[in-house]
């Protein structure tokens, strides 16, 4: 579980705090979305959790581990960021070594790096790369690149800062996959992200942010009928939601609908299940 | 400490009087200190100087990032302290190197943290620079700020993957700054490509004579500070020759009697 406890925090001296009163629990095996506007202070948040910031006031627990007391590569072994645009961080000449980086760093022996070296390429697709260098990948084939060589430690929190910045709609298929792949393992994973239709086809429990505060705690599904809230926070409704209140508005329907099947359902019966 | 090291380089537009005076007549008199600078060979002198320009620094609002950049160069500091004492044997008189690199940063950050680069582009392209050489310089100016900051985000993305930088003998240290080296080197080279492509499509063609939608004027005040500092300058430089520390020690001596 992380625990963030009465969180400020300011880069520089001037006190002018980028995270205020920042309080927050995320359980085991959980699927959270930070949301919110540029510079709310999201980035700065989930660095807190690997402890590469440390709180200005407050506290934050990685089970029950105050991340003051332990140094990043320490915290990393459990929390694997992913940041944003990670494929800046590739350096090595074979997509092999990119992945066993971190394992070599973290101590591993070398058979048990070419075992989950092996296993993790195999799962994203990315094994018959082994010996290419990260930098012929194609966009989509980097991002996943730079995903597996964090996955490939086996962290038990996973945080992903804008993962689908850059990527064309089948690297989101691919991606929603992933995620559905780390969470059905029982990992926690934490989304950062301003994709709202991205959010829209997860539905996690969402944390909106604007202005270093978290503005709301909760389910995405009920955020995404409040357009106000969203709007604060430099958001607009899914598109799902914005057809859900222009017919609410015209007194078309009085239920809301939840997935783009349910809508298509509507419609059809609003349409007399007539075909046109 | 490194993770921070680009803040010390960023100019902050404030609206101090030395953010307001021109960057010609900045220019003329940090050229003086330095000058200065060199030729001083006594601490208390180049001491005064300090004092001087560290004043200068408060009024443009520039004396915390000063701070903070001596403290991330204090081992520096240190290294010249140490080679210059164990070759004087002196440490009145290793001081003196050290003191003069002091000052030739507070001078440089006097100019560099109170000056736009944009006018300080303004300023290379009036001492008649061909355009080439002032436009490199000012993006190269411009640059340090983003670059720094990408040095930043590659420390945290590879600390993250468990690079552990302070362990292992110096060899070992060294060959793990390999990770933080080339990302930057490859994600500069494509800067350096795109400013390139951005700076053609733009137009921008050296052969060509300039206008400037903004333009550098002089004022009196401008003058005054230049004035001001050259008088500084000339009196410190003429006490140099007859105070020097050993006479004020022996001044100290007499006073005790
Ligand atoms: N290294 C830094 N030094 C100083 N200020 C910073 C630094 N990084 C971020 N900030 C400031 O902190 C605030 C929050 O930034 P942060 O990057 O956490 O926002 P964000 O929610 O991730 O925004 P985005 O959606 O643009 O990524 C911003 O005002 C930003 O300018
Ligand atoms: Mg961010």
């Amino acid at each position: 579980m992380i625990v963030v406890e009465n969180l400020y925090f300011t880069y520089g001296s001037q006190g002018d705090y980028v995270l205020k009163d920042i309080n927050l629990e995320i359980g085991e095996g959980e699927l959270l979305a930070i949301m919110g506007d540029n510079g709310a202070g999201k980035t700065t948040l989930v660095k807190h959790f690997n402890g590469l910031l440390k709180p200005t006031l407050g506290h934050v627990y990685v089970d029950d581990i105050d991340t003051r007391d332990v140094p990043v590569s320490e915290l990393s072994r459990k929390v694997g960021m992913i940041f944003q645009y990670p494929e800046k961080m590739f350096f090595s000449e074979r997509v092999w070594d990119e992945v066993a980086f971190a394992l070599r760093n973290f101590g591993y022996d070398e058979s048990s790096i070419s075992r989950l070296v092996q296993k993790i390429l195999n799962i994203f697709w990315l094994w018959k790369y082994r010996d290419s260098s990260p930098f012929i990948l194609s966009g989509g084939e980097q991002r996943r690149l730079a995903i597996a060589s964090v996955l490939v430690w086996n962290p038990k929190y996973i945080v992903m800062d804008e993962p689908t910045a850059g990527q064309d709609a089948v690297q989101r298929e691919i991606l929603l996959q992933i995620i559905n792949m780390m969470v059905s393992q029982g990992k926690t994973v934490i989304l950062v992200t301003h994709d709202v239709e991205f959010v829209a086809e997860i539905r996690p429990r969402v944390i909106l942010m604007s202005n270093g505060e978290v503005m709301y705690d909760g389910e995405a599904t009920r955020l995404f009928r409040n357009p106000d809230i969203l709007e604060n926070a430099g958001l607009t409704q899914p598109i799902l939601f914005k057809l859900e209140s222009r017919l609410r508005n015209l007194g078309l329907i009085e239920e809301g609908f939840n997935t783009i099947d349910e809508a298509a359902k509507k419609i059809v019966s609003l349409l007399g299940g007539k075909h046109l | 400490m490194m993770r921070n090291i680009h803040e010390l380089f960023k100019y902050e537009s404030l609206n101090t009087p030395l953010h307001n005076i021109d960057p010609r007549s900045k220019l003329a008199t940090i050229f003086i200190y330095l000058v200065l600078t060199i030729i001083l060979g006594d601490i208390t002198h180049l001491l005064i100087i300090l004092i001087i320009i560290l004043v200068q620094l408060a009024v443009g609002r520039a004396l915390r990032k000063f701070a903070k950049g001596l403290l991330t160069l204090t081992p520096f500091l240190v290294l010249i302290l140490i080679l210059n004492y164990l070759s004087l044997g002196s440490v009145s008189a290793s001081l003196v190197p050290v003191f003069r690199f002091l000052l030739f940063l507070a001078i440089m950050d006097l100019f560099f943290l109170t000056t736009d680069p944009d006018d300080f582009a303004l300023t290379l392209e009036s001492l008649r620079l061909p355009l080439t050489v002032s436009l490199s310089f000012s993006l190269a100016l411009r640059f340090i700020p983003t670059m720094a900051e990408q040095v930043n985000e590659i420390v945290e993305a590879q600390l993250s993957r468990g690079l552990k930088l302070d362990q292992g003998n110096f060899f070992a240290r060294i060959k793990k700054y390999i990770p933080i080296l080339i990302p930057i080197i490859i994600l500069s080279i494509k800067r350096s490509i795109e400013v390139a492509e951005s700076l053609e499509i733009r137009g921008v063609d050296p052969s060509i004579k300039r206008v400037h939608y903004v333009a550098l004027k002089l004022s009196t005040k401008d003058i005054i500070y230049f004035i001001i500092n050259l008088a500084i300058v000339v009196v410190v430089y003429l006490i140099s020759g007859y105070i020097s520390s050993d006479s004020l020690i022996t001044l100290l001596h007499f006073s005790k009697i």
